[in-house]
Formats: C-alpha cells, sequence, structure tokens
C-alpha cells in the first residue's frame, strides 16, 4: 500500500473545505453581488395541500429545484428571473421574482386530464376509457354557494339533468331531478341516488360541504348494471374520504341571509280601494278602510340562517380517519316555519393483511328538527281582502282575528299563530366496506349496510284556527320508522398481456326495506294549554270522531350481476353487462328479469392516421345499448288483499263489512326502458376546450297506469297494469374551454346545452281501447281537464280554447266560438306543452391574483306554464271578497269571467342568473393555518323571463306537468358570506 | 398459497349457500288481508256478504244516481250562483236542460254506482255460495243479495234502458248487452223465485235489509212502469203485487208525515226499505244539509260545518202546494229563524239584511244567495259537519205511502179507481197532510202526477213518474222541450270504451 501523501491529501482536503466554505457563502456572495435566495411554498389551489415534488425553475434555464415533502422550496437566484412552477396534472404558472424573497404559489389543476377517474357502477375507471354516457362532475365545477341539499352543486352543470326547485325559498325544499326527459306515466322518476356505494340515502343527510365528486349515468348502457332501478339515472355521490397524512382540520362556515322576498303580485290597499271605486263599485261594502300588508304579516323580514361543517382528518398508511361535524340552521321566509340539521360522520380506512385487505368504515348520524310551513297561507294572503284589518278585538268566537265569511277564506295571520307543528327525524347509518386483494389480478370486495330512521310529527291547531271555528282544536301525532339493509359482494378480476387488458367483474346484492308508520287524530279540546301532548282529552275520542291508523310494509331487491371491459391499446374500447334482478313488487309470473347492455368506443386519436394531429388531444366515438327497469311502484299492487269497505247494519249493530282494495295483477311486471346512445368525446389544444356530444333515443315499453276496466267483470273499475309506451329523443352538448389564460388572468367556461322531445307512442291494446284521457283538473268555478294523455303526442300536452281577443266590451274572444260564446270541447285545440324545447346551462369561473369569481346562469327555451293565478283572478268577478292580480289593475279592459282558455298557457323560457360568486384568498405565512378563504355569494340572483306569473320553473314531474300551484312558497334571493380554513 | 385458497374455498360456499337462500321475493303483507287468510268463520262470511248492501249507501250523494234523476226532473235544480260557483262548466244545467251528454260527471258515477253494485252483489254470490261454511240464515241471505241485485238493475232498466247482463262471478268475458225487455223479464224472474225465503216480518234485526215487503213493494213498481218500459199492460199484476204487501199488515201510514223522516227513523211504521245511515259511520253519504242549505241556516239549526248552497227547489214546483198543505215545511222558505225562535238578520254594510229563502229565482244562471226554497224534509240533527259528522237519518227508498198510491194509480189506470177510493191508507194521506181525500170526479192525470209529486218530493220517484205520465219531452222553467230520446240517459264514454259490446242509445 502506498503511503498516503499527506501533503497532498491537505491540499486537497483544503481545497474541498474551500469550496465548501464557497459553496455554503456563494449564495451570500452572489447576493451581495445581486444574487439571493428566494423560497416559498406550492399548494393545490381548490384545497390548499401543500403539493410535494413541483418543479420550480429558473424560466429559459436548466437551473431549479423541487419542492419537498411540504411543498416548501428554496432557490438561489441571481437578479430577478422569472421563475416556472410546473407539476403534472395542473397548469403551469410563471411568476416574477422582481422584489420578492417569498414566493408562495398555488397552482391549478389541469383541465380535463385523461387519467381523470370516474365512477361507474361498482367500479372505477378512467375519462378515456369510459364507453357509456357519464358526465363527471368535480368539486371546482360546483356550484358556490350554501345549500341544504348536495343537488344544489350540480344545478345547471350536466347536460339533461333538469335540476329544480318548484318549492322556491322553503328551507325544507327539495330538488326536482329529472334525467333526459319523463320516462314513466306512474312510476318514480327521480334517478337512483348511490352515496359512498350505499344507495337510495336521503341526501339531507350529506353534507354538501363533503362532496368530493358527482358521475351521472345518464344512458342505457351505463345505468343497465343498476337493473330495475336505473331507468331515470344513477347520481354517484363520492364524500371526501379519510386521507393519510398530516392531522388537519378544516372549517366552512356561511352566514346567509335572504332578501328581496318574490310573490304574486296583487293590489295593496290603495290599488285595492281605487279598483272598486272605478270597476266594482256595488262592492264599496268590502271597503273596510284600513291598510294591510297579508304577506308582511306573515313573513320575516330578513331570515337568517348559518351552516358550519368542520372536518377532521388524519392518519397513517395503515389507518385514517376523516370525521364531520356539521350544523345547519335555517329560518324560512314564513315566520315559525325553520329547519335544522345536525349531521355527525366519520369514514375510517383501515389497512390490514400487508395491505391485502383495506376495510373502510362509514358511521352517520343525523338528527333533524323542523317547523314545517303551510303553503296555504300565502294562497290566503294573496286572496284576502287588503282594506280589512288582522285583528278584531272585541271577537271573542273567532280569538280577536277578523273574520270574513266565505268559502276556504281564512285569515293567514290565525293560520299561522293558532297552529303549532313540529317535526323531528333521527337518522343513523352505518356501513363497512372490506376489499380483499386475493391475488395481484382478483380483488374480493363485500359491502354490508345498515340504515334506520325515526321520525316523529305534532301538530295541533287552536280552536281559533280558522277552519276549526266552533268546533274546539285538533291534535295529530303521527310516527314512523323505517330501515334499509344492504348487501353486495362483488369480486374483480383484471387480466393484462400485451396490449389487451380485461376486467371482469361478478356480483349479488341483496337489499330489504322496511317501514312502518301509525298516527292518531283527536278534536274537540275545550283548552289549548295541552297542544297535542294530552291527546286523549279531545271529546272526539267519546263521540267516535277521533281516527287512528298505522301501517307497516316491506319490499325486497335481490340481483346478480356480471360486466366485462375490454380495452385494446387504449383505442378500442368494449364493456358488455348483464344483471338479473328480482323485485318483491312485482306479480308472481314476473318477479325476476334481464337487463343487459354492450358499449363500444373507440379513440381514434391514438390511430395511427390521427396521431400526428397536434391540436387534437383526444378524440372517441362511442355507442352503447342498455335495457333497464323502473321498479317504484309501491308494494303490494300485484296481490289481492281483502280491506275495510265501510259499515253494515246486521241484527241491531254496525259490523264492518271487507273487500278486495284492488284488482289483482299476478302479470305485474317493470317498466323497460330500452336506450341507444352515441357519443364523441374530444379535447383540443392541449386540453384547453374538450367537450361531449351525446345524441340518444330512449324507449320505455309495459308502461304502468291505471287503466278503467268494465265492471263486470272486473271488481273495480280500474286495473293497475302493463300496456304503454314512451319514447325520449335527444341532443346533448357540453364544453369546458379555458377562454383566457394568462399569467394573472384565468377565465374558464362551461356550457351545457340539451334538446329533448318526449313522445307517448302508445297506451291502448286490445282490450284498453281508449286512447285520450283528460288530466289536470281545475277546480273550483273553471272546472275543466287542461290537458290530455293521447297516444302520439308528448306528455303534458295543454288542450284548451284558442283565446283570439277582447270584444269592444271587453269580452273574451275565442276561435270556433259557439253561439253562446264558448268553445265546445271537442273544438278544443294544442295550446302548448309543459317541456321547454331546450335547455341551457352557462357558468364561467374567472381568477385573478388571489381573487376569483363565477357566475352561473340557466336558461330555458320553449314550453309552457298555465298561469293559475291569473286564470283564476284576472278579472273583475270576485273582488271585494278577493284581491285579484296586479296586471289586472294596469290591463282593466277585461270584463268577463274566468274562463280557461290558451290566454293564461304561457310562454315558459327564462334566463336565470343562479349564482354570482366573488372570493379571495388570503396568502398567509402562518404555521397553523394553511389557507384562508372569504367569499360572498349571491344565489337565485335574477330571472329573466316573459311569464308573467311569479316563476316560470314549476313542477315537471308527474303526470301534469306545468301547471302553477295556488298554494306556493315564495322566491328569495340568498345573500350568503363563507368563510373556509384549513388548519 | 394453498391455506389462502382454501379459506378462499370456504368462503365461496358460504357466500354461495347464503346466496341461494337469500333469493326470495315473497311479499309478506302487513295492513291488509290476504284473500287466503279471509273466509274462516260466519262472521267473515256476513261481513263479506254485508259488502252489498253497503253498495246502497251513495245512492243520495251529490253527484250519483238520486241527483241525476232528480235534477233531471222539474223539482230540483242547481242553478249557477251569482258569484260564478255551482255553474261547474254546465255539467249541472245539461241534466235539467236535457241535453245529456256522455262524459258528464253524474252520469258516468250514477252508472258506477249501479254496476258495481251488480259487481259486488255477483261476487259475494260467488263466494257465499261457495264457501263450505254453513250457517242458519245463509239461504236467507243468498236471497236477499239477488232481490238487491235485482233493484240494482231496476235502476239500470229504469235510467239507461239497455245495459250489460252479468250474473255469474267467474265469468271473465266482457258481458253483452241486453234491452229492456230482456232485463224486465230477468228482474220479475229474480224477486218471483226469491221473495219467499225473504223475511216475513220487518223488525229490528232486519231493519235495512231486503225483506218481502221490499220484494213485492219492488214488483209492484216494476209492473207499474210495464206499459212504459215495454209496451205491456201489467196494472193488474201490479195490484196483485201491492196486495201482498198489504196483507203482510206490516206497515201502515205514520200519522205526522215527518215521522219517516226524522233522524231516528227507525222507529216508523210507514218505511218498508232504507239505507240506516250513521253519524260517523257513513258519513260522506248522506249531506244534503250541506247541498242545500245557505251558511246563514247554521244559526237555525246549530251546525259547525261550512254550507255548499247549491241545490234548490225548482221554483215552479213550490207552486203545486196548497197554503195549508203539511208537507209544503219539506221546504224552508220565508223568514229564517234561529234555534231561540228569533228571526235571523245580518248587518251588511249599514243595512240590516233579513235572512229569508225565496222560492222564486229571478236569474237561472246567477242565483242569489238566498233564493230558492230549501229541503229539509229529512229532520237536521245538531252539530253536523260535512265528513265529521253528517246526517243520520236512514235514507228512504221504499215506503207504504208509495206502495198504497202505487196501487191506486195501477187501479186508476185500469179505470177502477173507485174500488179504492174510499181506503182508509188512501185517505189518511191526504188528511195528515191537511187536505180533503179525494172522490173520483177529482182524478186526472195531471192531479195525480202533481199529488205524487208533493208527497214524494225528492226521494227519487219523480223522473219515472213523469216518464210514465208522459211529460218528460214538456218545458218547465229553463228546460226547453225534449225529444223522444231524452227518456234513457245515454250510456257513459268511459263504459262504452271499456267494453266495445255496448253500443249507446239513440239520440246519443
Amino acid at each position: 500500500m502506498k503511503a498516503i501523501d499527506i501533503h497532498s491529501f491537505c491540499k486537497a482536503y483544503r481545497f474541498f473545505l474551500i469550496a465548501a466554505l464557497f459553496s455554503l457563502l456563494a449564495p451570500a456572495l452572489m447576493a451581495q453581488q445581486g444574487s439571493r435566495m428566494v423560497k416559498g411554498k406550492v399548494s393545490d389551489f381548490n384545497t390548499g395541500e401543500s403539493l410535494p415534488g413541483v418543479n420550480v425553475s429558473v424560466k429559459g434555464t436548466q437551473s431549479g429545484t423541487v419542492t419537498n415533502i411540504d411543498g416548501l422550496f428554496e432557490l438561489s437566484l441571481s437578479g430577478e428571473p422569472v421563475l416556472l412552477f410546473s407539476f403534472v396534472g395542473y397548469t403551469s404558472q410563471e411568476v416574477a421574482s422582481k422584489g420578492l424573497n417569498t414566493i408562495d404559489v398555488r397552482l391549478k389543476p389541469t383541465v380535463e386530464s385523461l387519467d381523470e377517474v370516474v365512477v361507474i357502477g361498482y367500479g372505477l375507471t378512467t375519462k378515456k376509457e369510459v364507453t357509456g354516457s357519464i358526465a363527471s362532475v368535480k368539486t371546482e365545477d360546483f356550484n358556490k354557494g350554501s345549500y341544504n341539499n348536495p343537488m344544489g352543486l350540480l344545478q345547471g352543470k350536466v347536460a339533461g339533468l333538469s335540476i329544480t326547485k318548484p318549492d322556491g325559498a322553503d328551507p325544507m325544499a327539495g330538488y326536482q331531478i329529472l334525467l333526459r326527459g319523463t320516462n314513466t306515466l306512474t312510476s318514480g322518476q327521480g334517478p337512483l341516488i348511490i352515496v359512498d356505494g350505499v344507495a337510495g340515502m336521503d341526501l339531507k343527510n350529506v353534507s354538501f360541504e363533503e362532496v368530493e365528486s358527482v358521475d351521472v349515468l345518464k344512458d342505457g348502457a351505463a345505468a343497465a348494471i343498476y337493473g330495475t332501478r336505473g331507468s331515470n339515472g344513477v347520481i354517484i355521490i363520492t364524500t371526501k374520504r379519510a386521507k393519510t397524512g398530516i392531522s388537519k382540520v378544516e372549517y366552512s362556515g356561511y352566514l346567509s341571509v335572504q332578501v328581496n322576498p318574490r310573490m304574486v303580485e296583487n293590489l295593496n290597499a290603495e290599488q285595492f280601494t281605487d279598483a272598486i271605486m272605478k270597476y266594482a263599485p256595488e262592492k264599496a261594502g268590502s271597503l273596510y278602510g284600513t291598510n294591510t300588508d297579508w304577506f308582511k304579516e306573515i313573513t320575516r323580514a330578513m331570515p337568517v340562517s348559518h351552516r358550519h361543517n368542520l372536518a377532521i382528518s388524519g392518519g397513517n398508511e395503515t389507518f385514517s380517519h376523516r370525521t364531520v361535524f356539521f350544523v345547519d340552521q335555517s329560518e324560512g321566509l314564513l315566520r315559525d316555519n325553520a329547519s335544522n340539521n345536525y349531521l355527525l360522520k366519520t369514514n375510517i380506512q383501515q389497512k390490514t393483511f400487508g395491505g391485502k385487505l383495506s376495510l373502510d368504515y362509514n358511521i352517520s348520524y343525523g338528527i333533524r328538527d323542523y317547523k314545517p310551513a303551510n303553503y296555504d297561507m300565502f294562497y290566503q294572503a294573496f286572496i284576502r281582502n287588503p282594506t280589512s284589518p288582522v285583528y278584531d278585538p272585541g271577537n271573542s268566537y273567532t280569538g280577536g282575528y277578523t273574520l270574513i265569511s266565505g268559502m276556504d277564506y281564512y285569515n293567514p295571520v290565525a293560520m299561522l299563530n293558532e297552529r303549532t307543528r313540529t317535526g323531528k327525524t333521527d337518522d343513523a347509518g352505518i356501513n363497512v366496506r372490506a376489499n380483499l386483494q386475493l391475488t395481484p389480478t382478483v380483488s374480493w370486495v363485500n359491502m354490508v349496510s345498515v340504515e334506520r330512521s325515526n321520525w316523529e310529527e305534532l301538530y295541533y291547531r287552536t280552536k281559533y284556527y280558522p277552519s276549526r271555528l266552533g268546533t274546539g282544536g285538533e291534535a295529530e301525532i303521527s310516527n314512523g320508522r323505517s330501515s334499509d339493509l344492504q348487501y353486495e359482494s362483488t369480486v374483480n378480476y383484471r387480466y393484462e398481456k400485451n396490449q389487451h387488458q380485461v376486467q371482469l367483474l361478478g356480483g349479488y346484492t341483496f337489499e330489504e326495506v322496511q317501514a312502518n308508520n301509525s298516527y292518531m287524530v283527536n278534536t274537540g279540546f275545550d283548552t289549548d294549554i295541552y297542544g297535542p301532548h294530552n291527546i286523549g282529552a279531545g271529546s272526539g275520542l267519546g263521540e267516535g270522531t277521533a281516527s287512528m291508523g298505522s301501517y307497516k310494509e316491506k319490499s325486497r331487491l335481490i340481483s346478480f350481476f356480471g360486466r366485462a371491459t375490454y380495452n385494446n391499446s387504449d383505442r378500442f374500447l368494449a364493456a358488455l353487462s348483464l344483471r338479473r334482478e328480482g323485485s318483491s313488487r312485482f306479480g308472481a309470473n314476473n318477479k325476476w328479469g334481464w337487463f343487459p347492455s354492450a358499449s363500444i368506443g373507440w379513440r381514434m386519436n391514438n390511430e395511427a392516421f390521427m396521431k400526428n394531429i397536434a391540436w387534437l388531444n383526444d378524440l372517441k366515438l362511442r355507442i352503447g345499448y342498455g335495457i333497464t327497469g323502473n321498479q317504484d311502484i309501491g308494494n303490494y299492487k300485484s296481490q289481492i288483499l281483502m280491506g275495510r269497505a265501510g259499515k253494515f247494519y246486521y241484527n241491531g249493530t254496525w259490523i264492518n263489512t271487507y273487500q278486495p282494495v284492488s284488482n289483482p295483477n299476478p302479470d305485474l311486471k317493470w317498466e323497460n326502458k330500452h336506450e341507444i346512445n352515441a357519443g364523441i368525446d374530444f379535447a383540443v389544444l392541449k386540453n384547453r376546450l374538450s367537450g361531449t356530444i351525446d345524441m340518444y333515443y330512449r324507449k320505455s315499453t309495459d308502461l304502468l297506469y291505471t287503466y278503467e276496466v268494465s265492471v263486470p267483470p272486473y271488481l273495480y273499475k280500474e286495473l293497475f297494469t302493463n300496456v304503454g309506451t314512451i319514447s325520449n329523443r335527444g341532443v346533448e352538448l357540453s364544453l369546458k374551454g379555458v377562454a383566457v389564460r394568462t399569467e394573472n388572468f384565468n377565465w374558464t367556461s362551461i356550457l351545457t346545452f340539451a334538446y329533448n322531445k318526449n313522445r307517448l307512442d302508445k297506451f291502448t291494446n286490445e282490450e284498453f281501447t281508449n286512447d285520450s284521457y283528460d288530466l289536470g283538473w281545475i277546480g273550483g268555478a273553471i272546472g275543466v281537464n287542461s290537458q290530455k294523455l293521447r297516444e302520439g303526442q308528448s306528455l303534458g300536452t295543454f288542450y284548451g280554447p284558442v283565446w283570439i281577443g277582447l270584444d269592444e266590451l271587453g269580452k273574451d274572444l275565442f276561435k270556433n266560438a259557439n253561439p253562446v260564446g264558448q268553445v265546445n270541447p271537442e273544438d278544443w285545440e294544442v295550446i302548448g306543452n309543459a317541456f321547454p324545447d331546450f335547455t341551457l346551462g352557462w357558468s364561467n369561473m374567472f381568477s385573478w391574483g388571489d381573487w376569483d369569481m363565477s357566475i352561473a346562469m340557466r336558461a330555458s327555451i320553449g314550453g309552457q306554464v298555465l298561469n293559475t293565478y291569473r286564470l283564476y283572478y284576472e278579472n273583475w268577478g270576485g273582488i271585494g271578497l278577493n284581491n285579484v292580480v296586479l296586471s289586472q289593475y294596469e290591463n282593466p279592459e277585461f270584463t268577463g269571467n274566468a274562463r280557461y282558455s290558451s290566454k293564461y298557457v304561457e310562454d315558459a323560457s327564462f334566463l336565470k342568473v343562479d349564482n354570482i360568486s366573488l372570493g379571495y384568498n388570503f396568502a398567509l405565512e402562518s404555521k397553523y393555518i394553511s389557507r384562508l378563504r372569504m367569499y360572498a355569494t349571491a344565489q337565485d340572483v335574477w330571472t329573466l323571463t316573459g311569464y308573467k306569473g311569479l316563476d316560470p320553473e314549476v313542477n315537471l314531474g308527474g303526470l301534469t306537468p306545468g301547471i302553477e300551484y295556488l298554494s306556493y312558497y315564495p322566491r328569495t334571493t340568498l345573500l350568503t358570506l363563507g368563510v373556509q380554513v384549513s388548519f | 398459497m394453498k391455506k389462502i385458497s382454501k379459506y378462499l374455498f370456504i368462503l365461496m360456499v358460504g357466500g354461495a349457500m347464503f346466496t341461494l337462500s337469500c333469493t326470495n321475493l315473497d311479499e309478506e303483507v302487513y295492513s291488509s288481508i290476504p284473500l287466503d287468510d279471509f273466509f274462516r268463520t260466519e262472521a267473515d262470511v256476513l261481513m263479506n256478504a254485508g259488502r252489498a248492501y253497503t253498495k246502497l249507501q251513495r245512492f243520495p250523494e251529490e253527484q250519483r244516481l238520486w241527483s241525476l234523476m232528480q235534477n233531471a226532473s222539474d223539482e230540483m235544480v242547481i242553478p249557477g250562483r251569482d258569484d260564478g260557483l255551482w255553474w261547474e262548466q254546465g255539467r249541472w244545467d245539461e241534466l235539467h236542460t236535457h241535453h245529456f251528454n256522455p262524459t258528464n260527471k253524474i252520469l258516468r258515477q250514477s252508472w258506477e254506482f249501479v254496476f258495481e253494485g251488480v259487481s259486488a252483489c255477483n261476487e259475494v254470490l260467488y263466494e257465499t255460495e261457495t264457501t263450505p261454511i254453513q250457517f242458519e240464515g245463509k239461504e236467507r241471505i243468498l236471497a236477499e243479495i239477488r232481490v238487491l241485485r235485482a233493484l240494482f238493475y231496476y235502476w239500470g232498466i229504469d235510467n239507461w234502458g239497455n245495459i250489460p247482463y252479468s250474473v255469474d262471478f267467474t265469468d271473465r268475458e266482457l258481458p253483452e248487452q241486453k234491452d229492456r225487455v230482456f232485463m224486465f223479464s230477468f228482474v220479475e224472474k229474480e224477486i218471483l223465485d226469491n221473495v219467499e225465503k225473504l223475511q216475513t216480518m220487518p223488525g229490528p234485526d232486519y231493519y235495512g235489509r231486503v225483506t218481502k215487503g221490499m220484494a213485492y213493494t219492488l214488483l209492484a213498481k216494476l209492473y207499474l212502469n210495464a206499459e212504459t218500459w215495454i209496451g205491456q199492460n201489467m196494472y193488474q199484476k201490479a195490484v196483485d203485487a201491492c196486495d201482498q204487501v198489504i196483507a203482510l199488515n206490516a206497515y201502515s201510514i205514520e200519522d205526522d208525515y215527518f215521522a219517516n223522516f226524522k233522524v231516528y227513523n227507525e222507529a216508523s211504521v210507514e218505511n218498508i226499505f232504507v239505507i240506516p245511515n250513521h253519524t260517523v259511520y257513513t258519513k260522506d253519504r248522506m249531506y244534503w244539509y250541506t247541498l242545500t242549505l245557505n251558511d246563514a241556516s247554521r244559526a237555525t239549526f246549530n251546525f259547525k260545518g261550512e254550507m255548499w248552497d247549491g241545490f234548490v227547489l225548482e221554483p215552479p214546483f213550490f207552486n203545486k202546494y196548497a197554503e195549508n198543505d203539511v208537507r209544503r215545511k219539506s221546504f224552508l222558505f220565508g223568514q229564517q229563524y234561529d234555534k231561540a225562535g228569533n228571526p235571523i238578520y245580518f248587518i251588511e254594510q249599514g243595512d240590516t239584511a233579513w235572512f229569508a229563502y225565496t222560492p222564486t229565482i229571478d236569474n237561472y244562471k246567477a242565483r242569489g244567495r238566498w233564493e230558492g226554497a230549501r229541503c229539509c224534509k229529512y229532520e237536521y240533527q245538531e252539530n253536523l259537519e260535512y265528513y265529521v259528522n253528517d246526517m243520520e237519518n236512514d235514507f228512504v227508498l221504499f215506503r207504504y205511502a208509495d206502495l198504497i198510491y202505487t196501487r191506486f194509480e195501477a187501479l186508476w189506470r185500469l179505470g177502477r179507481a173507485g174500488e179504492m177510493i174510499n181506503d182508509a191508507h188512501l185517505m189518511k194521506i191526504r188528511t195528515r197532510a191537511g187536505l180533503e181525500p179525494y172522490n173520483v170526479s177529482q182524478l186526472n192525470a195531471e192531479e195525480l202526477l202533481d199529488e205524487f209529486g208533493r208527497e214524494f218530493a225528492w226521494e227519487g220517484r219523480r223522473r219515472q213518474d213523469q216518464i210514465r205520465f208522459g211529460v218528460w219531452g214538456n218545458t218547465w222553467w229553463n228546460k226547453p222541450a225534449s225529444d223522444a230520446n231524452a227518456r234513457l240517459f245515454p250510456i257513459p264514454q268511459t263504459a262504452l270504451s271499456a267494453n266495445p259490446k255496448l253500443k249507446q242509445n239513440d239520440g246519443f
């Protein structure tokens, strides 16, 4: 061994030392010479999470660094170059370093990453592999604002999915959800809602803040795997799951106030007095001289609500949790109307057996207490004489309220004060999902879920409640329980060889739902002190006028299913699924059915001839066909059951008699929907613009309807059976694009468009030959049916006389009028249809610096609504007792009586600005707070429409859509101030 | 690996077994009785049989058979009110003016009333006959149901003439339409075959049930109308059937006309066949007070509920009553009084409005709230409230006065009125009304028709009487002349659509 040359070693050592010193000092030296250290933190724009591994480089050079596990970086710069921040899946950002020593950057996830996860039935796939029509909405695209139900987040975001709130500002109002038109006459029309794998969850138990993403399975090919529950589409909601990593606490709070209440406009006291003097002077006796704003008397001036969501999460690779507390207290516009919701939910994820077994537990408990509104109060506030006072202190019969005699004419303040109604619901749910990786390619998932719900409602009307005057108070107690047990077992197998990828899925599900309820009603209480809490004390019990009842029902759903998907080098995709499902609801001859689907996709951009088109990132053609069913028909409809029929006087006493409750039908089966859907998915310009076009045709056969039958031989004149066919066809377009992307400003826009045409193809056969039914009864003085259900026409078609104007005396003139000035029913024509031709949604998100703003709008073109308020109250006939609509006062030429005609069937096209939101992200240096964001949102801002009534968006479900209700809940604009903090 | 595959195997097998046992989709029923669990005891059989009787209970409702027949006649009318209510697109006007329309709701519901009754009787007969359970009175119940069915068919022939015929519950074919001649002989035969099995003497145990008296009364009415319906003179047979009832010595004419219509009219010796009512058990069936009275009448009777104020006495009919005719008190007119006897008035816009009903009506399409005489024939109990406490009076379908007058008319048509002119029962009908009994010279068609109108006002006979006396096509009040086709109602459109074997009546 050669002796180390000490001298050369020392030399080397000195050199090394100097070099080390130099490298340490170099930044300082360089700084002194105009170079410096810049540090900062890179995090995700939406979630505030720190992003490790982000490339921080000096633009135009090779030098740079990478952020560490906490998202922090440090870089030595000379001069003031521009830094470039880039990371896979995120949009790169450039930041000038001039004058800055600390640069904190928030990166936004890239638009439409092709590897984005999409949830399909019983599994996940990626956007590029999907062959059915599935719309996937992520957090950044959700509507901003404060919601009592997660569906509000999606309004206007999915083409073809109509989400509306026909009940206005009621804090307990739910959303009406319709997908691709109406596909049934009598069965349920709502889609199947799955939350974290559990079917049929009540959305009131899901905090809107906790929704991570929503996937909507729109067509038959995608939904067929859900068999008899898939006909109206499937909405799969994934909530935020437990995440490994350091503990995090996230809090969001919202304080909202409702302003600008909008109700049907009537005359105030001054206008009312003037109108009577001018147009109905014989009713001068109805002028009582006071000035009452009935609407104000029953509403709150500024209803306030606040919502808080606190989420704590943390854990490590083998055990992590996310626990959420949610509190929602909302006041309604109507006095004494409120809804409170308290939720506690935890998601725990555990991995054992070396990662082979992963367990996902979800436990949730929710309590809701509420005071429901009586919509009739708003109708009474509309019609009531504004010159009559609220109180009549000398009137002991009414308890001090003014009483004016009239049919269905009540003092709304008395209705409000002389009634108490409260309700309470507890919901508890637990589910466990165990995923066992048997081999690297085979996994077996088992899930068990139990949900229980209890509710109770107490209702008391005092002896001064207007419709009970002179009869004593009335108390009602009702309650119920329900439980839902689900078990699911699926086996998944993956096979890959060369360019072939195959996935096979096989499974079994079992669901049992049980519900029971009971009620008791008693009347004749001489004191109101008890309220509903001493229900035996009313005199009705002894007189035999008290009533009580109870009911229990149970149903089961069992199915076996399988799916195979094939992927050939990401160019050719195919999927096949089959479900065999049975439901206890169907007749003995038809309990089970088959629901197949097949779909294929072709990713054209991966083909050789398309690979060189630089601006094209993705182009996929797909076509799919699937059959789904609809079993939402209620229990026991196929059986012959005996129920009580009335009393019979036999041998000196009254005995009960029994009769069949309905005609039996052992052939009762589900409605079948066949659907074919062709679509194109594309992304261009580096994914800057992407979109989807879908065209579909869906046909539901074996429609269930209650037909009139001959008695005898049937026992009843009606039979609930499968006969008809209804079809919907349409086009949907969805576009998402980044319109502007500069250093400081980003503008993303989402546009959805849908066109749907509905047609009732058939509902007759050899036995049932009546091809036209009259529906849409308008009662009271009008007394006509406004719609017809007719073969060959769309649902919701209005029939009536055609109004052509007023004559010189101010009376109605109709087309084809008979000698007495009316139109015979056989001369009625089609005067409108409830369904719109096109629906559009347009949302825009802007961000600059720390600010962001978004505006979401929706439009509907075509469709008509019957303006019932104008029909009844746009005339001078009833003034005096009743008020009239403002439009009659402003255009008083009409002097005739209320008569149904096309005059009142109005165009319902509208443009609505649903929400406008402005937010600010605070750039913080705090060790504790990783993200702080504040924002202000206005919801239900503005409506542009020619419709003269309150809101052209009325109920579109059921057999008679498009008819405005007289009992309604007003609309308000919600202003919210919100804060989101992450610790 | 082997260990895992062993566990795997066990799990799979276990899973498979579990899944096989969990494919049971039978429905468990909790709140109704599946048919197999029914029909176990005599009580069950009676409860089932009683169902056919409950089908009668809907007769006097607002929109069913009684209302249909009465509104088409000249004694009852529903004009449109001056506040727009009750016009209801002219569906009552159609009945009054005889512009009958197959889509009219009252017409349809009346048809359903009759045929649901027939169908229930068919079903009950089948079930009662086939059940092996025997009990005393089974034969009698079967006979009662057959005659009850005959009653429904009688109404069918009376109103529609050519109706679907079905007597076998097990026959799933659509029924054939039969004409009046066929149906007449069927009804006649049913009654004759079963009348002897029925209860002879009425009594509390048989109250509201089909008895011999009822069956022979029905037979008599059938024969009385035979000439009008099928062109055969059967008046002698009518007289004989009446004699059968008289021979029972079970009925007589009450001293007080209104005793038959009291709230608790079970004690009436004149009523032959009634529909029993109970204030709670048969609510929503007998609610005349709400149909005919105005709200202001609540003070008179101490009611709780609201009045609908629609059915009124047709103005010319009121004039058929002499001023001293006791029966005129079936109607409310003139100043109204409260329970204490004070006249009722209201202060309206500074003026005193005295609450009085006027028998006249100025404007048929805009009736004032207090215009038109109102019915109070059936005594009104206190505290009535629609759908909570309805009228308890049992509705009278057949009564002895009806039978006596039937015999009288049959004899008159045979030219032998003199045989009965001094009959005690006959004379009592007139004397209890405060009028002189008839003598033969006073008898003519117009007088008889008017007398029947006065005696049986609003009971359901008027239309039949007017047709039989040939005046159905005349004009009265706001009704124009109507042709012979108006003597039958059209078959409802829904019935024609449900059964293509039915043909619509002429003229519709």
